[in-house]
């Protein structure tokens, strides 16, 4: 199969070797790359459950068919592992240039195993592969790591990288690249710094060959002004993420104060016109047109971001609706090697626990000062927090108001808001996640009514689908696209045939597929639901006042899912599912 | 006729790099692309790094056997006449010529459409009269 | 009647940046006012009205502020 370069790179960090092995290309075609391909590694390769910090964890790096090519929106890269936060399976993606840099060096995957006695940093440049010593970087933020490789290693190599959190194997340590992208959630950075492995430089310098070059660029070209440039994507180049703000505060489905309200009277403090107003610069991905990334700068603070999920998560969340703050926040994250998501989410439920008395972190809703120093303290684990959501919460209570599933904190949407949210937070391979689904296009920022399970089961499995087989070509989230269109794409790189009706089934394999490595390690049924708060506390403003989402609503939603899903009522895939999918 | 690419429009997507080594090369491979365009966070903060064929013709002077000549405007390329010894791809100022196993490549417009502009998504690069050209 | 106008995201092609003041001879529904602004109709656009989401049947009412979103992929 074209676009493929057939290559896998491995490296050995216990004995500090690598070598080169063939792409395993029948599972290639069944998990097409990216996500799906990732995971089908993972699943076969790690032993049932090893301790994720352990040598014993691999780490994945996986780039997909388009990467590389003229398809727009195809930069991102899949990294995948056991997730420290949950132990189950983690894919995350992580944008900025280094996917196209890592196949164009001549690979479709790196995979890293065991892990090294003493700090190490991998520099690939082509088929040369070298494992340096890191020790003058260790402890180093990810910025300060990723100045001092371009300076040694060529300005224009890309960098992944972790920071202290990472070192420190926090459970939510990310990993960066270009400074402000990241492989975010599930402490995937702690995985990397388990095995002490600093950070990863590449460059490559060959190209990607795919079946019908002529046509594809030919396509590629118009489907990029007609579809990618639309109405429908642009909100991606005018504004980015921030427009999301407004639509979330407007529906009633803005977390604001540990997810105790659903609007935030700052809103228009930390929306996209505020953010608009500092941005200097726009940044994209390797060939993409939508260029989300805003480049501000506040005078105190740069930082490519805020994005919605910072500035909810990390904003509203928290009662803080200083623009500034936020945007020092996001910079310390990015720096420090901090998932904001979990970040925001940790310090929230800090400041509802010392507001409710429970114990007290001398953290306040709004607190600025306060919530600047627990991100730097959380980092270098120098506080509880660093425990994460679920860690705190068995500790010192308040498990009802831990807004968190299977160990993964919420994003930036209000679930008692979007019903299906709900389901799809309680569903989603790696816990509360958003990008496995969103039905809320559909419910609250869409004309579905969101206050209903009607529906909801159905949308959220085909949205998995679609997600899942989308993650696995790879191409951006932000690009909203037919399956149709990219079964074109992917026909015309891989000189395979492939129908809109493939990639559905592709991606029912993959969440099969995770659904199983979850179930090997323990996880059922009783791990796919949602925080008391959900489904007794009633919201009390706006769109959502009043609402909440009812747990025998949500269980008849659940057991609605699993029987679509062809998933027993244990919510573990059935003989004939298995079969039928041929996993 | 040039090249100019307006910075406060580009994203940094190399959209342009690769659609120049796909119509040049038949290879997606921005390396072997005849502009090089990049946004890259310095200590200074957001920077683009342009490098495109400014037509200062130091290329067309050295050349020793006039493979490559300067006609209506655009550079023009033989393969015949080139000897790959390189000596453009050493005087060229913005390092925008691609050298390859016996011949090179040069920026020749694309004959009057360039492909790179044609994929610019925002319009930041454009080919035309405009005084001075370059970067803006 | 006067009502109050902001476009977001890539929506500001059919009506410029900010807060637009705009007369109407008489109170038409939210439908109608998207295709006098020619928005294309097969775009899903979420319609706030006053801070609250409200579908194309609305009958705007003098004094309203409508704010248009386009529609969002992938958070
Ligand atoms: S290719 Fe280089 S040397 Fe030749 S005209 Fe262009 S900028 Fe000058
Ligand atoms: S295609 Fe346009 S926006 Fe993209 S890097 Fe090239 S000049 Fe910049």
């Amino acid at each position: 199969m074209k676009g493929y370069i057939g290559k896998v790179l491995r490296i050995d960090l216990n004995n500090l070797t690598s070598s080169v092995e063939s792409l395993n290309l029948l599972w290639a075609e069944k998990y097409i790359g990216g996500k799906g391909l990732a995971m089908k590694y993972i699943y076969e390769e790690l032993p049932p459950k090893v301790d994720p910090l352990s040598p014993k964890n691999k780490m994945i790096l996986m780039t997909g068919p388009l990467t590389g090519t003229a398809v727009p929106c195809s930069g991102k890269l899949t990294i995948a592992a056991k997730s420290p936060a949950t132990n189950t399976i983690l894919d995350c993606s992580i944008g900025g240039h280094i996917a196209g840099e890592i196949k164009y060096a001549g690979y479709d995957a790196i995979i890293i195993e065991g892990k090294a006695e003493k700090p190490v940093y991998l520099h690939i440049e082509n088929s040369k592969v070298e494992l340096k010593s890191a020790g003058n970087l260790w402890g180093k933020g990810t910025h300060e790591t990723e100045f001092f490789l371009k300076a040694t290693c060529g300005p224009e190599v890309k960098v992944l990288a972790i920071g202290p959190a990472g070192e420190n194997m926090v459970p939510m340590a990310c990993i960066t690249s270009e400074l402000y992208r990241q492989a975010g959630r599930g402490g995937i950075g702690a995985v990397m710094g388990s095995k002490n492995l600093k950070a990863i430089v590449v460059k490559g310098t060959n190209g990607v060959k795919v079946a019908d070059p002529k046509q594809l660029t030919a396509r590629a070209k118009e489907i990029m002004k007609k579809d990618t440039l639309s109405d429908d994507n642009l909100w991606a180049y005018t504004d980015g993420t921030p427009i999301i703000v407004e639509l979330s505060n407007s529906t009633g489905v803005l977390p604001t104060r540990n997810f105790q309200q659903g609007t935030f009277d700052g809103f228009d403090k930390i929306h996209a016109e505020a953010v608009k107003a500092v941005r200097k610069d726009k940044k994209g991905c390797l060939s993409c047109g939508l260029g989300c990334g805003n480049y501000v700068n506040t005078g105190q603070s740069v930082v490519e971001g805020p994005e919605y999920e910072t500035l909810s998560i990390g904003g509203s969340n928290c009662g803080i609706d200083d623009l500034e703050a936020i945007v020092e926040f996001n910079k310390l994250c990015d720096d420090l090697g901090l998932d904001t998501i979990s970040t925001g989410n940790t310090i929230a439920f800090a400041m509802e626990l010392t507001e409710k008395g429970i114990k007290d972190f001398n953290l306040k809703f709004g607190d600025v000062k306060g919530y600047l120093k627990a991100t730097k303290n959380i980092a270098n684990k120098e506080t509880e927090l660093a425990l994460g959501v679920k860690g705190l919460s068995e500790k010192y209570g308040g498990k009802e108001f831990a807004m968190q599933v299977k160990g993964l904190e919420f994003p930036g949407y209000e679930p008692r808001g979007s019903w299906g949210m709900g389901l799809a937070y309680a569903t989603s391979d790696r816990g509360a996640c958003h990008t496995r689904a969103w039905p809320i296009a559909d419910e609250a920022y869409g004309d579905m009514d969101p206050f209903t399970i009607e529906g909801k089961a159905e949308l959220v499995v085909g949205l998995q689908h679609y997600n899942a087989a989308k993650f696995s070509t790879i191409l951006c989230d932000f690009w909203a696209l037919s399956l149709e269109t990219v079964a074109e794409l992917l026909t015309l790189v891989t000189g395979k045939q492939y129908t809109e009706k493939d990639l559905k089934i592709i991606g029912e394999r993959i969440v099969n597929l995770a659904r199983m490595f979850n179930i090997r390690e323990g996880f059922d049924a009783k791990d796919d639901r949602l925080p008391q708060r959900i489904y007794k506390e009633a919201l009390k403003t706006g769109a959502t006042a009043e609402k909440l989402l009812p747990e025998e609503e949500f269980n008849k939603m659940l057991r609605e899912y699993y029987q679509i899903r062809g998933w027993d009522s244990e919510g573990k895939p059935t003989g004939e599912k298995l079969d039928e999918l041929a996993i | 006729m040039k090249l100019s690419l307006d910075i406060s429009r580009c994203i940094g997507c190399k959209l342009c790099q690769i659609a120049c080594s796909a119509e040049k090369e038949g290879v997606y491979q921005p390396t072997a692309a005849r502009l090089q365009i990049e946004k890259i966070y310095t200590m200074q903060g957001l920077e683009t790094k342009v490098a495109i064929c400014t037509q200062c013709l130091d290329c067309v002077e050295v050349c020793p056997t006039e493979a490559i000549k300067y006609e209506n405007g655009m550079l023009t390329y033989s393969e015949e006449e080139c000897t790959g010894c390189n000596e453009c791809a050493d005087a060229c100022p913005q390092g925008v010529i691609v050298v390859k196993a016996d011949t090179v490549g040069i920026c020749d417009s694309c004959g009057g459409s360039p492909e790179c502009v044609n994929w610019c998504p925002h319009g930041a690069l454009t080919f035309g009269c405009r005084e001075g050209g370059g970067v803006g | 009647m006067k009502i109050f106008l902001r476009l977001c995201g890539p929506l500001e092609r059919y009506g410029g940046h900010g807060i637009n003041e705009i007369s109407l001879q008489n109170s038409i529904k939210a439908s109608q006012l998207l295709s006098e602004l020619q928005i294309p109709s097969s775009l899903k656009v979420l319609i706030v009205v006053n801070g609250v989401k409200v579908t194309g049947d609305y009958n705007l009412q003098a004094g309203d502020i409508v704010v248009l979103f386009p529609p969002v992929s992938g958070g």
